[in-house]
């Protein structure tokens, strides 16, 4: 009952020692460095709420990029002796497990990392902090309501011909979606897409631009993140399609870097970013659906209870895949 | 004891100073990308003995390059995009020149100065405007002008296309050409055009005949010139061509370096080829210039007679309103217009606005001030580290007999051979390893000084060779030292054409984009590289104020340069 | 006179692997006023500025009153500004950012004079030189020969004990460069200075020196004072730098009329000389020189017995002040100036005769 008491009451009634510690050596700090692929200006959002916490970390340097770049910069960094970053977040998981292979990741043995059902987690090393509901996007001033399609499928048909939008062959979300929809749909299923002849996007952010303009009538590589702030914080025309046949699960790792020249800021962080608050500010943020059980899904977002999760079943095979992605993509699309 | 004296002397001490920075500027990075570009890791990675000793050596980058990422394809999109927005830079360039400084066209005093406006805006902006105005669905243009279009029954513009490319490149660009034609133009010899007419011919065969011939060295420069810097442009190419997967040198370089796996050796390779191809266009440029010195310029100073062009003024002064209208009005009110918006939409009408986009910029977005700060200390301090070191170039090459002269001037024009891109992969890979360098805005320094260091000197250096020697010695010869020289007669005689060179730097330090995106990190990120990250977010009108932002600063700047004491600014 | 102002010895000026001096030697004494005279490319003014330091000589050694400004053997090489001397440039070099008073104020205030002593020194001197209500003009609003005498002004005002001239007159029209001479004449005699003097102006080099340096291809042709420059050349090349110089080519032999020397045209005239630059054998081609001041012109026979020549008035050019004819003779076409008294029509036949001392072998 003790413990309840503690674990419910919030971090500032009962503190441990051990945490005061990390505390104490983060006010010493004073800095947080976060590599992200979270969009910028949810991520700026984001930081501030963690600042309000902790008010005395500086928390204006981030660096933010797609997933790959920003994972390419911290390994030239990295590899050059560089350290910079303390915490990164991207959406793709083969490079998390390949740097706890290679020993880049610090291991915090936070209470945290047990909140979290076992498919999220890799105790110590990383976990879930944002989990990417793949789906169709489209502007409702482009479709009126009879035209939204309902199926993956049926974008096959000829008359999506220039029409679609989707991310190229370095994006990790679509080699998931590749990956998952091919197993439901068959072989053919995107070959047929690749005769519609697609539009390449690089980005969430393009990806909705294109939407906005009219360019594509339908993205197929979307997140509901996404739509959750265009449809809800923005009030723009854009809205999801969760299909029918379901929805492929992107989950977006974060961890504390090995060499991270701010340890316990970044311990600071990743459990406030992992805990039931942060992961609740996340959501009302940005919009992406926690992993956790016990936070709700984003405003008029369906609940995963409501639609189907199309999962990455066997990770090793699946990394291998994704280095021979951008061939396959490539000769998908072109 | 004497001898050794001598060799203290001022002069050859700070030819020492300068001459070693310049080589660890330039000749350092470029080493290392050749031996990059022969090796198969990222040479930061490996051992830089056995990398000296030649264990590393491959060609096998190359190889990669020709069968796997398709180098050839690339290289001719660069040519074609290069060639493309030469031709119409020069065709914009010189007949504009010719309008506004030979005919009687009006207002030729305020045209002139708006054909300049376009050399000030950052090229992706440009981009990014023009891409409000032309993408092929909700772009403003097509939007207006869609009655007609279908009257005529042709398609809508789309800007992201290498006609897309080729026309926003071109409008950039032809403000040089612009410069180096009028620039020839104005201080053509009178009597040259009058003879011609004195035999007989009328306006226009003057004109061809012996007009344009004769300016033709300073056209030939001109173009050159743009041809260079289209090959090596990254920004515009990169706004508009990535999107449809059209792909030139300069961005696919980027995309080696910071896609997944990095592939640096690849970008090495790459950016080798890129600039032993710049390399040969600027020696042509050598050559063909060399031959052809025409002493059209006088000292006298006479203004040729302005051709009197009648019923012709108005179209004139129409088509040069066109130009400006497309280059600066168009683009700055699409821009406004953008940054007006919440979300972009498919029709103007169903536009929503609010201010809140600038109200984030100044209070929420965190990457503003501090972009605003390290751009502003770049392009300040940049810009008088940039000028000192390229005044003293100058003026050894001008100035004083030392041995090794000709050495510092091939070094210090060397970079203007080096794609800005391939540079900042060189320099990256020279400076990874020293500490405190990495990440701070002392490499984005070192990177935009070396890489503008000719612009700088060809700037300076004509003001210096303005200036009469002797004048400088006949103050030594009164007795004044070398230092006093250059403090009472020197600098006060140089001072409009440092303030023009400084002015000049600080205008390319703040556009710059292709070397600041491979060199920033988060502590020094500048603003034209948080326009170009807001751009691959979709961020348009966040990115719109930013970008009036950044206008308005390097406006405000400008003014107070010129205000101390500047005149126009002399580029040729 | 005295001291030795200035003595240059073996001196070589080279560039780019051209030796434009080549190994020269002459001195100049306290208070004389030497001319570095010759063509374009002759190395006057390289000369000229390896003795102010403006170059810097590949060998020789330069003394200024006795003190050693530069010798290549022992490595001394004293910069320009310690040398204390003064120098007029031919663009005048009148900075254009300072006043006429603050360009001659200039060396002053650079050897830290006073205040009061400077605007002493340079209202005189402005006032010596005619410039005193142009004091607080920039100096680019004058005129060329008044920038020409703030040049001069610049020059004076500390009172150099030499000062260096580099064809300070060339920029000027012809009217106002007679002028000029006249006042630099002048300030020669008035103020105490010793100066060396370039130009490839004969005239000029005449009025204003004491001793005319003749150079041609970085070498010494001949030295002398104007008088024996101009009466008695040592070669073709110093010949031929004489204005109106005429020049007969012929062999010598045996001298009919002694103490003369006789030279032979080849239309067998005969040419009484009364001097030679060099010993002569009957034999030897030689030319000889008359200028053109000296042959006199007559109608009729003149009642000499040498030096007469029968010809024809080839052309009349006059001059205002004087006549120049050309006359075609039986030693060549002569170059005959004489005052405008009488005149001879063109086509008219004359007789030319000048007394063998004005005739000169080379």
């Amino acid at each position: 009952m003790f413990l309840v008491a503690i674990l419910t009451s919030g971090w500032h009634t009962l503190v441990s020692a051990a945490e005061q510690a990390v505390i104490d050596g983060a006010k010493k700090e004073g800095k947080f460095v976060w590599y992200t692929s979270m969009p910028t200006e949810p991520a700026v959002a984001y930081l501030k709420a963690f600042k309000e916490k902790y008010p005395f970390l500086d928390v204006s340097e981030f660096f933010r990029s797609t997933s790959m770049n920003v994972w390419s910069r911290f390994e030239t960094e990295y590899k050059a002796g560089k350290a910079i970053a303390d915490v990164m977040h991207i959406a793709a998981l083969p490079p998390y497990i390949k740097m706890v292979d290679d020993g880049w990741l610090m291991k915090f043995d936070s209470p945290v990392y047990k909140e979290y059902p076992k498919e999220y987690v890799n105790p110590g090393y990383y976990a879930a902090f944002r989990s990417f509901a793949m789906i169709g996007g489209y502007n409702k001033e482009v479709l009126s309501p009879n035209q939204v399609p309902k199926t993956w499928k049926e974008l096959a048909d000829p008359k999506w011909k220039g029409k679609l939008g989707v991310e190229p062959g370095s994006s990790g979300a679509q080699a998931v979606i590749y990956h998952t929809l091919k197993e439901v749909l068959g072989g053919q299923y995107w070959e047929q897409i690749g005769r519609n002849k697609p539009k390449v996007y690089t980005g969430t952010g393009a990806t909705t631009v294109a939407l906005q303009r009219g360019e594509i009538d339908l993205a197929m590589c979307y997140y509901g993140y996404a739509v959750y702030e265009e449809r809800e914080l923005k009030k723009s025309p854009i809205m999801g399609i969760w299909f029918e046949e379901g929805t492929p699960r992107v989950d977006a790792p974060m961890g504390i870097l090995k060499n991270a020249p701010h340890p316990n800021s970044a311990k600071l962080f990743l459990e406030w970013a992992l805990s039931k608050e942060g992961q609740t500010k996340m959501v009302e943020i940005v919009g992406s659906y926690s992993a956790r059980p016990d936070v709700p899904p984003a405003k008029n977002n369906p609940p995963p209870t409501k639609f189907k999760s199309l999962v990455v079943k066997d990770i090793k095979t699946f990394t291998v895949f994704l280095n021979q992605f951008p061939d396959i993509w490539k000769g998908i699309i072109e | 004891m004497l001898r050794l004296a001598n060799l203290f002397r001022p002069k050859i001490v700070v030819l020492a100073l300068v001459v070693g920075i310049v080589i660890t500027l330039v000749a350092a990075p470029t080493f290392m990308l050749i031996l990059g570009a022969f090796t198969s890791e990222p040479i930061f990675e490996t051992d830089f003995i056995k990398l000296l000793k030649g264990e590393k050596f491959t060609l096998a980058n190359f190889e990669r390059l020709w069968i796997k990422f398709d180098a050839l394809p690339l290289f001719f999109n660069s040519l074609y995009i290069s060639l493309g927005s030469t031709i119409f830079s020069l065709v914009v360039g010189a007949s504009l020149a010719w309008i506004i400084t030979r005919t009687d066209v009006p207002g030729s005093r305020t045209l002139r100065a708006s054909m300049l406006i376009p050399f000030y805006c950052t090229p992706i902006v440009g981009a990014i405007s023009w891409s409000m105005l032309a993408s092929p669905k909700a772009g403003l243009l097509n939007v207006f002008l869609s009655p007609i279009f279908s009257f005529f029954n042709i398609g809508p513009f789309n800007i992201y296309t290498p006609a897309g490319i080729i026309w926003v490149m071109g409008i950039y660009y032809a403000p040089i050409v612009f410069l180096f034609c009028a620039g020839a133009l104005q201080s053509m010899d009178p009597a040259l055009e009058e003879s011609s007419r004195a035999s007989g011919a009328n306006h226009f065969m003057t004109t061809m005949k012996i007009t344009f011939p004769l300016i033709s060295p300073a056209i030939l420069g001109g173009t050159l010139l743009v041809f260079i810097l289209s090959m090596a442009a990254f920004g515009i190419p990169a706004v508009l061509g990535i999107p449809e997967s059209f792909y030139v040198v300069t961005t696919r370089i980027l995309t080696l370096i910071t896609g997944y796996p990095p592939e640096h050796s690849l970008a090495a390779s790459l950016g080798l080829l890129l600039f032993i191809f710049s390399a040969a266009g600027v020696y042509l440029q050598k050559k063909i210039l060399g031959k052809r010195q025409f002493v059209t310029v006088t000292g006298k100073g006479f203004r040729p007679r302005k051709i009197k062009m009648g019923k012709w003024r108005i179209p004139l002064l129409l088509v040069c309103v066109l130009y400006v209208f497309l280059s600066a009005i168009l683009p700055t009110a699409a821009l406004l217009w953008t940054s007006l918006l919440k979300y972009l939409v498919i029709h103007p009408s169903r536009a929503q606005y609010t201010i809140s986009n600038y109200l984030y910029i100044w209070f929420s977005y965190p990457n503003t001030a501090l972009a605003v700060k390290n751009s502003l200390f770049i392009g300040v301090i940049g810009a008088s580290l940039g000028i000192f070191l390229n005044g003293g170039i100058s003026w050894i090459l001008h100035r004083t007999r030392l041995p090794g002269r000709s050495l510092l001037e091939y070094l210090s024009m060397f970079p203007i051979t080096m794609p800005a891109i391939v540079f900042a992969v060189a320099l990256l890979w020279t400076w990874i390893k020293v500490p405190y360098l990495y990440g701070t805005i002392w490499l984005l320094l070192i990177a935009y000084i070396t890489v503008f260091m000719p612009f700088g000197i060809r700037s300076i250096s004509a003001t210096i060779v303005q200036i009469d020697k002797t004048l400088e010695e006949c103050a030594q010869v009164t007795g004044a030292s070398w230092f006093r020289t250059l403090r009472t007669i020197t600098f006060p005689l140089l001072k409009p054409g440092i303030i023009a060179g400084w002015s000049l730097l600080f205008i390319m330090f703040s556009r710059e984009l292709s070397s600041s995106v491979l060199l920033c990190s988060s502590r020094s990120t500048v603003m034209s590289v948080e326009l170009y990250n807001l751009y691959w977010q979709g961020f348009y009108p966040v990115l719109a104020v930013l970008a009036i932002v950044q206008s308005i600063i390097t406006f405000g700047i400008l003014a107070v340069a010129h205000k101390l004491g500047g005149t126009s600014i002399a580029i040729t | 006179m005295g001291e030795c102002a200035l003595s240059v010895k073996d001196l070589i000026i080279e560039y780019d692997g051209v030796r434009a001096v080549d190994r020269i030697g002459f001195d100049v004494e306290t208070g004389e006023h030497i001319t570095l005279l010759g063509p374009s490319g002759c190395g006057k003014t390289s000369t000229l500025r390896g003795v102010a330091g403006l170059e810097t000589p590949t060998e020789g050694t330069i003394t200024l009153f006795g003190k050693t400004v530069f010798c290549k053997k022992k490595g001394i090489n004293i910069p320009t500004e310690k040398r204390e001397l003064s120098i007029v440039f031919q663009s005048y070099a009148i900075w254009p950012h300072l006043t006429v008073f603050e360009n001659v104020a200039y060396p002053l205030k650079v050897k830290n004079y006073s205040r009061k002593e400077i605007k002493e020194r340079v209202r005189t001197i402005l006032e010596l030189l005619g410039l005193q209500d142009f004091a607080e003009r920039s100096a680019t609003q004058l005129s060329g020969g008044q920038q020409q005498r703030v040049a001069l002004a610049r020059a004076l005002v500390y009172e150099p004990k030499i000062i260096l001239f580099d064809e300070p007159l060339s920029n000027l029209d012809a009217k106002l460069r007679a002028k000029m001479r006249i006042e630099l004449k002048t300030l020669q005699r008035n103020l105490q200075f010793t100066s060396i003097y370039v130009t490839h102006d004969q005239e000029e080099a005449l009025v204003l020196s004491d001793r005319i340096i003749l150079m041609n291809n970085g070498r010494i042709e001949q030295e002398g004072s104007p008088n024996e420059i101009y009466t008695k050349p040592r070669t073709q090349f110093a010949a031929r730098f004489i204005p109106s110089a005429n020049l007969i080519k012929g062999v010598i032999v045996e001298s009919s009329c002694k103490p003369y020397y006789e030279l032979m045209t080849q239309e067998d005239v005969s040419v009484m000389c009364g001097t030679t630059a060099e010993p002569v054998q009957p034999g030897q081609e030689r030319m000889v020189y008359i200028s053109a001041s000296y042959p006199r012109l007559s109608s009729s026979a003149p009642p000499k017995d040498v030096n007469v020549w029968q010809g024809r008035v080839k052309m009349r050019i006059f001059v205002g002040d004087y006549v120049d004819y050309v006359i075609e003779s039986g030693v060549g076409d002569l170059q005959v100036r004489t005052l405008p008294d009488v005149l001879h029509d063109e086509g008219q036949g004359i007789f030319i005769f000048t007394d063998p001392k004005y005739c000169h072998l080379i």
